[in-house]
C-alpha cells in the first residue's frame, strides 16, 4: 500500500503539493487527477523517489521512498515526457531496464513489442509520440513491478491504444495484483478504468474516493413533474443540483437507488428516469458540496 | 542482483551512450602519438638520408646522430614535452566533465536516472569513473601504438615504456583534477551556460583572488617582502588545476628523474579524490527540481555571488585607480564592478532582465564586503606594516641585506639526463635556507627601524598617492643619499610560522647593530655559501686579477690551509674594513660539481676538447673578494708565488684613457684650458658634446709614468672594486689600463682593464684637465658606509 503523509513539496515560492494525506491500496487503479499544476506530477515524482518531500513521507508498504532502491525496483515510472537514450532502439532500452529490474520479462517484451506492431530495431527517436508512450507501457509493464506510476500516459494513445493497455493493465492486476497509480486532467480517460480517485488542486487533495461508492451514492433523475410541481419541493430527496429544460427537470440528489426512486414515485411525477453519472459529474457535484466551483476548477 | 555487478553492467551501459567521446578522445589521441611519431620519424629518415647525400664521409656520426634525434623524438611525444596530449588532456577533462553529468540539467532526464532502482552513489560514480576510463584506455592504447611506431624504428619498449608511462600516470592526475572541478561546476549549476561561467569561476577564482590580494599588498602596504609575493605566485600558478597540471608536465620535464614527479603527483591525485568526494556529497544533495536552474543550491548562491562581485568591484577599483591615479575614477570603477556583475548574476540567476536590480540588499552586502575588505587593506586594521615578532615567539631570523652580500651568487651546476646546467639559487632562497640567526636585540633593532620607516614611507604613498604615482619618481630625500639598504627579514617564530618582511633601513643609523650581525657566525655563515666548503670539496683554486685567471698550483693539503684561511679570514671581516677596503683580487674555490660542469661545457662548445676545461669558462661559477686585511689569505698566496697585493706595474701599462662625462646638469668646461697637455708628447685630449677624453701614454718619460702611477694609485680595477659596494666608488670617470702588447700595433689597441677611481677626490692634474669638480658630483659617488657627502 501507498500512504503519503502529511506529503508537501514547495518549489521555492509555490506549494506544488501541499500537505495531502491518501492511500492507495494495492490491487485497484488509483487515479489521481486535477487541473494543469494541481500537483499531480509533483506527486508522482515523489511517490517515484525522484523528488525529496520538504514535509511528510510518501511511503509503500510503511517505508519511505526516497534513496530506497528495494522499494524503488516496486514500481515502474512513466513521466509526462519520457527520457529515452539518444538513438536507442526498444532492444537497447530493454537490455538496459532488464540491467536495473532483474524481473524484467523478456520475452512478455518481444511479444507485446510485435501485437502493438514497434520494431525492436527501430530508433526510439523515430517513433511518434503515441508509440513513445506505448514504448513506455510496455517497458513498464514488462519490468514486473508491483507499482506502475503513468504520468498522462493515456494522453497520445489513440482510443483503440488506450483500450488496449487498459486490458493489460487488467489483466496484470488480476494475474499479478499490480497496482497502477495513474495521473491525468482528463476525467474521462479514467473514468471506466479507476477503482479509486484522488482529486488534486493547488496541491492539496479535495477528495479520496472509491468511484463505485461515489456512483452508488449520488445518481442523477430526469423527470417531468406534475404541473404545479417544483423539483423542490419533493419531499425525501436530498438535492444537489437542479436544472430545468422547460418542463424537464434533472436533479442530481444523493442517496440510494431505492431511496430515491421511492421518494420519485411518492410525488407522482409524469415521468421519471435515472441516468448514471459520468465521473465528471460525480466530481462536480461532489467538490460543489465541499464548496469547490468545480466547473472553474476543472473544465 | 549484487551491487558489484549490476555496477559494472551499468558501466557498460553508460559507455555505450558515450561512445562518441570514447571516439573523439581515441581520434585526437591517435594523431597526437601514433600518426605524430610515424610522421616525425618519416621526416626524420628523410632528413637523415639528406645528410648522408650530403656528407659521405662520416656515416657513423651522421647515424649517430640520427639515433639521438630518434630517441629524442620518442621523449617529446610519449613524454611530457608532447604539449598536444596536454592540450587534449585538458580538453577532454572539460568536455567529459560538462557532459558527463549534464542529464542533471534535463528534468525529463533527472526524472529517468532518479526512479531508477539504483544508489545515487552508484549511478554517480559509474558516469564518473567512465569519464575517467574513456580517456585513460584511449591513451593507453595510443600510447601503446605510438611505442609500437618507434619500437618498429628502433627505439626499445625499455626506454619508451618508463617516461611514458610516468607520462601517463602525471596526465592522469592531472586529468582527475580538472574533470573533478569541472564536476563540481556541473553539479553546482541547473544548466549549461551556466556550468561553463561556474567553470570559469572555479578554475580561475583563486588565482585571480591571489593576485589581487598581492595587487592590495603592494598598493596599501609597505613591508611587502619579494619571497611573500614569490610565494603568492607560486599559490596563484598552482591554484588552479589547470596550472596545477601545466606545471605538472613542466617539472616533469625539467626532472633528472621522471620518478621524482609522483610526490606532486600523488597531491594531485589526493586533490582529485576529494573532488571526487565533494561530487559525491553533492551529487547525492542536489535536488531533482534543480534541473534547469542557474544554481542547484539555493544555499549557495549568496556566497558565490559574493565573492565572485566583491572580487571584481575592488579589481575594477584598483584598475581604475591604476589608470587615473585618481580616487574619483577608483570609486566610479568600484560602483561599475559592484553594479554591473550583480546585475548579471541576477540576469543569469533568473534569468529574467525585469530582475536586473532584484536583491538591491545582496548588492548591498557585497558593495559593503568589498569595502571592508579595501579598508583592511587601506588602514592595516591586521597591523601588516607593523608587525615585529615579541622575544617570547621568536625563534630564529634569517636576514638578507643585500649591500652585504653584493658579489655572491648562489647556484649550483644541474645534471638532467645527459645535460647540465647552472641553477641559479635566489638570494632570499639561499639565505632563508641557510641563515638561522638568533640574536633577538638586532632584530628588533632592525624591524623596529624598518617599521618606523614604513610609519613615514606610507602616508607618503597613500596621502600623497595621486603625485606619488602619477609622478613615478620623487628626488631623493636627504636621507637617501646616506646609505640605505632594502632589508628582508624572514621571522621564524616557535610555533612553526614564517613571516616574510622588507624594510628600506639607513645602515648607518644602525650601524651598531649591523656591525653585531655582520660580524656573527650566524649572519655570515647564512650568506656566504664558501664558509661551508670542505677541503675534500675543493678540486682546485684560482685566481683573477687584472682580468687574467690564473690556476694557482697548490697540493691538497696547500688548498685546504688556503681554503682554512680564507673562511678564517672572511668570519672575521668587520663592516669597518668594508666601509675602507678595495678587494685586491678574486679567488675561486672550485668545487667537484662545479668542475665537472665546467669540464661538461668546455667540452660541449668546443668540440674534440680534450683538456680538462677552459679557463675561460671559470666566469660561469663564483668567485670571493681577497681584502687587504685578509692577512692569513695573503700570506698563503704569497707563499705560493702570488703578489696578490701588489698593485699593477707601471711597466707593464702601454698607456690610459680616461674619459668624464659631462653631467647632464651643472658643470661647463672649457676645454682650452687644457690645450698644453693636448700637445705634450706623452698626453692628448679630446672633447665632443657628452664628455672629455684624456690620453696618456707610457712613453717611458718620468712624467708619464708618474702620472699613471697616481691614477693607478687612486683606482682599482673595476671588477674586484665592485664586489664591495660598501666602500666608496667614484662612477664620474671610467678609466681604461692598457697593458703592453707585443701584437698591439698602437697602444690603445692592446688588452685593457677597467679601473674605478675609489675616492670622491682624484688627482689634481685629471681633475683640471678633465673638468671634474668634486663638489657638484655627488650623484655619481656611491659612499657605501663612508659617510662621505
Amino acid at each position: 500500500m501507498i500512504e503519503a503523509i502529511n506529503l508537501t513539496k514547495k518549489f521555492d515560492d509555490i506549494m506544488a503539493v501541499d500537505h495531502i494525506n491518501a492511500k492507495i491500496k494495492d490491487g485497484f487503479v488509483f487515479g489521481l487527477i486535477g487541473t494543469n499544476g494541481a500537483g499531480k506530477s509533483t506527486f508522482l515524482r515523489m511517490a517515484s523517489g525522484v523528488l525529496k518531500p520538504d514535509e511528510g513521507s510518501i511511503q509503500i508498504d510503511g517505508e519511505d521512498v526516497y534513496e530506497n532502491t528495494k522499494i524503488k525496483s516496486r514500481f515502474f515510472y512513466i513521466s509526462d515526457d519520457q527520457h529515452f537514450f539518444g538513438n536507442a532502439t526498444p532492444q537497447e532500452l530493454m537490455v538496459f531496464y532488464r540491467t536495473v529490474y532483474p524481473g524484467f520479462d523478456v520475452p512478455r517484451f518481444y511479444h507485446l513489442l510485435e501485437t502493438f506492431g514497434l520494431p525492436k530495431r527501430r530508433k526510439v527517436s523515430t517513433f511518434s509520440k503515441g508509440m513513445k508512450k506505448q514504448v513506455s507501457v510496455i517497458l513498464g509493464l514488462c519490468a514486473n513491478t508491483d507499482y506502475i506510476f503513468c504520468d498522462e500516459t493515456f494522453d497520445g494513445l489513440d482510443p483503440v491504444m488506450r483500450q488496449a493497455v487498459k486490458s493489460l493493465f487488467a489483466n496484470d492486476m488480476s494475474e499479478r495484483n499490480l497496482t497502477p497509480i495513474i495521473a491525468s486532467h482528463n476525467l474521462r480517460e479514467l473514468e471506466d478504468i479507476c477503482d479509486h480517485v484522488g482529486l488534486l488542486h493547488k496541491g492539496g487533495i479535495l477528495l479520496s474516493k472509491d468511484l463505485d461508492d461515489m456512483k452508488l451514492n449520488i445518481h442523477k433523475i430526469q423527470c417531468v413533474l406534475k404541473p404545479e410541481m417544483k423539483a423542490e419541493e419533493i419531499k425525501g430527496l436530498s438535492t444537489l443540483k437542479i436544472e430545468y429544460r422547460g418542463s424537464l427537470a434533472t436533479i442530481t440528489a444523493r442517496g440510494s437507488k431505492e431511496e430515491i426512486e421511492a421518494a420519485m414515485r411518492s410525488c407522482e411525477p409524469l415521468f421519471f428516469e435515472l441516468i448514471p453519472l459520468s465521473l465528471e459529474e460525480i466530481f462536480i457535484s461532489e467538490t460543489e458540496v465541499a464548496g469547490y466551483d468545480i466547473k472553474k476548477l476543472i473544465f | 542482483m549484487t551491487s558489484k555487478s549490476l555496477f559494472f553492467k551499468l558501466m557498460r551501459e553508460d559507455i555505450k551512450r558515450r561512445l562518441w567521446a570514447a571516439g573523439l578522445a581515441f581520434l585526437m589521441f591517435f594523431f597526437g602519438m601514433p600518426v605524430a611519431a610515424a610522421m616525425s620519424i618519416s621526416s626524420l629518415k628523410q632528413s637523415y638520408e639528406r645528410w648522408l647525400r650530403n656528407s659521405t664521409d662520416m656515416p657513423q656520426v651522421l647515424w649517430e646522430r640520427y639515433q639521438t634525434s630518434l630517441f629524442e623524438l620518442a621523449d617529446s611525444i610519449l613524454g611530457s614535452g608532447n604539449l598536444f596530449s596536454v592540450f587534449i588532456v585538458g580538453l577532454s577533462a572539460i568536455v567529459l566533465g560538462l557532459t558527463g553529468f549534464h542529464f542533471l540539467h534535463s528534468k525529463k532526464q533527472v526524472d529517468f536516472y532518479n526512479s531508477l532502482p539504483v544508489r545515487r552513489e552508484i549511478l554517480f560514480s559509474v558516469k564518473y569513473l567512465n569519464g575517467f576510463l574513456i580517456v585513460f584506455c584511449m591513451y593507453l592504447l595510443n600510447m601503446l601504438l605510438a611505442a609500437a611506431v618507434f619500437a618498429a624504428n628502433g627505439v626499445g619498449i625499455d626506454y619508451t615504456f618508463g617516461p611514458a608511462f610516468t607520462t601517463m600516470i602525471a596526465h592522469m592526475a592531472g586529468f582527475l583534477l580538472m574533470y573533478g572541478l569541472m564536476t563540481v561546476a556541473v553539479l553546482l549549476t541547473g544548466n549549461f551556460f551556466v556550468s561553463i561561467l561556474g567553470g570559469l569561476v572555479l578554475f580561475f577564482y583563486i588565482p585571480l583572488a591571489v593576485l589581487l590580494g598581492r595587487a592590495m599588498m603592494e598598493l596599501f602596504f609597505v613591508t611587502v617582502s619579494y619571497k611573500q609575493t614569490q610565494q603568492m605566485m607560486t599559490i596563484a600558478t598552482h591554484g588552479s588545476p589547470g596550472f596545477y597540471y601545466g606545471n605538472l608536465m613542466q617539472e616533469l620535464r625539467d626532472l633528472e628523474h621522471s620518478a621524482q614527479i609522483f610526490p606532486r603527483v600523488g597531491m594531485a591525485l589526493l586533490a582529485a579524490l576529494v573532488f571526487f568526494g565533494i561530487c559525491l556529497l553533492l551529487y547525492k544533495l542536489r535536488p531533482s527540481e534543480a534541473a534547469g536552474k542557474s544554481i542547484a543550491f539555493r544555499a549557495v548562491k549568496f556566497p558565490i555571488k559574493l565573492l565572485v562581485v566583491s572580487m571584481i568591484a575592488i579589481a575594477m577599483g584598483l584598475i581604475f585607480w591604476a589608470a587615473y591615479y585618481r580616487m574619483s575614477w577608483a570609486a566610479f570603477g568600484f560602483l561599475l564592478g559592484v553594479v554591473i556583475p550583480h546585475c548579471l548574476f541576477e540576469i543569469i540567476c533568473y534569468p529574467d532582465f525585469k530582475k536586473l536590480f532584484a536583491n538591491l540588499p545582496q548588492m548591498g552586502i557585497c558593495a559593503v564586503a568589498a569595502l571592508a575588505v579595501i579598508g583592511i587593506f587601506r588602514y592595516d586594521m591586521f597591523g601588516y606594516d607593523e608587525y615585529l615578532p615579541g622575544e617570547s615567539s621568536f625563534q630564529s631570523a634569517a636576514v638578507n641585506m643585500s649591500g652585504l652580500r653584493d658579489w655572491t651568487e648562489y647556484g649550483m651546476p644541474v645534471k638532467t639526463g645527459d645535460k647540465m646546467s647552472w641553477l641559479y639559487v635566489s638570494n632570499d632562497d639561499y639565505v632563508e635556507e641557510n641563515m638561522i640567526f638568533t640574536d633577538y636585540s638586532v632584530i628588533k633593532e632592525l624591524g623596529e627601524a624598518g617599521i618606523a620607516w614604513a610609519k613615514e614611507e606610507k602616508p607618503r604613498r597613500l596621502h600623497d598617492g595621486d603625485a606619488y604615482y602619477a609622478d613615478g619618481y620623487s628626488e631623493p630625500s636627504e636621507q637617501e643619499r646616506t646609505y640605505s639598504s632594502h632589508i628582508d627579514i624572514c621571522y621564524r617564530l616557535k610555533n612553526g610560522r614564517t613571516v616574510y618582511r622588507n624594510y628600506y633601513v639607513d645602515v648607518n643609523e644602525l650601524r651598531q647593530a649591523v656591525d653585531r650581525m655582520y660580524a656573527s657566525e650566524e649572519y655570515k655563515k647564512g650568506v656566504y655559501p664558501i664558509l661551508s666548503y670542505t677541503a675534500d670539496n675543493v678540486t682546485g683554486i684560482y685566481t683573477v686579477k687584472n682580468s687574467e685567471i690564473m690556476k694557482i698550483e697548490l697540493n691538497e693539503e696547500e688548498r685546504a690551509k688556503l681554503l682554512a684561511a680564507y673562511q678564517e679570514d672572511l668570519a672575521e671581516m668587520t663592516l669597518a674594513g668594508r666601509a675602507v677596503e678595495t678587494p685586491v683580487m678574486s679567488l675561486r674555490f672550485l668545487t667537484i660539481a662545479e668542475h665537472e660542469y665546467l669540464r661538461w661545457i668546455s667540452h660541449n662548445r668546443r668540440s674534440g676538447f680534450n683538456g680538462d676545461f677552459e679557463l675561460d669558462d671559470m666566469n660561469q661559477v663564483n668567485y670571493v673578494p681577497v681584502y687587504p686585511s685578509f692577512t692569513r689569505t695573503l700570506a698563503l698566496l704569497n707563499d705560493a708565488g702570488i703578489d696578490a697585493g701588489a698593485r699593477a706595474s707601471v711597466d707593464d701599462i702601454a698607456g690610459i684613457r680616461l674619459y668624464h662625462d659631462v653631467p647632464s646638469k651643472g658643470y661647463s668646461y672649457d676645454y682650452d684650458n687644457h690645450y698644453d697637455y693636448a700637445e705634450s708628447s706623452y698626453a692628448s685630449t679630446q672633447t665632443d658634446k657628452d664628455g672629455v677624453t684624456l690620453m696618456i701614454e707610457n712613453d717611458g718619460t718620468a712624467e708619464s709614468r708618474k702620472k699613471i702611477e697616481e691614477i693607478i694609485a687612486a683606482s682599482a680595477p673595476y671588477a674586484e672594486a665592485n664586489m664591495n659596494g660598501l666602500q666608496l666608488l667614484n662612477h664620474q670617470i671610467s678609466i681604461e689600463v692598457y697593458f703592453k702588447d707585443e701584437e698591439a700595433a698602437v697602444w690603445t689597441e692592446g688588452s685593457s682593464v677597467t679601473y674605478q677611481f675609489t675616492d670622491v677626490e682624484i688627482p689634481d692634474f685629471a681633475a683640471q684637465i678633465l673638468g671634474y669638480d668634486s663638489t657638484s658630483v655627488s650623484n655619481r659617488i656611491s659612499y657605501g658606509l663612508s659617510m662621505q657627502k
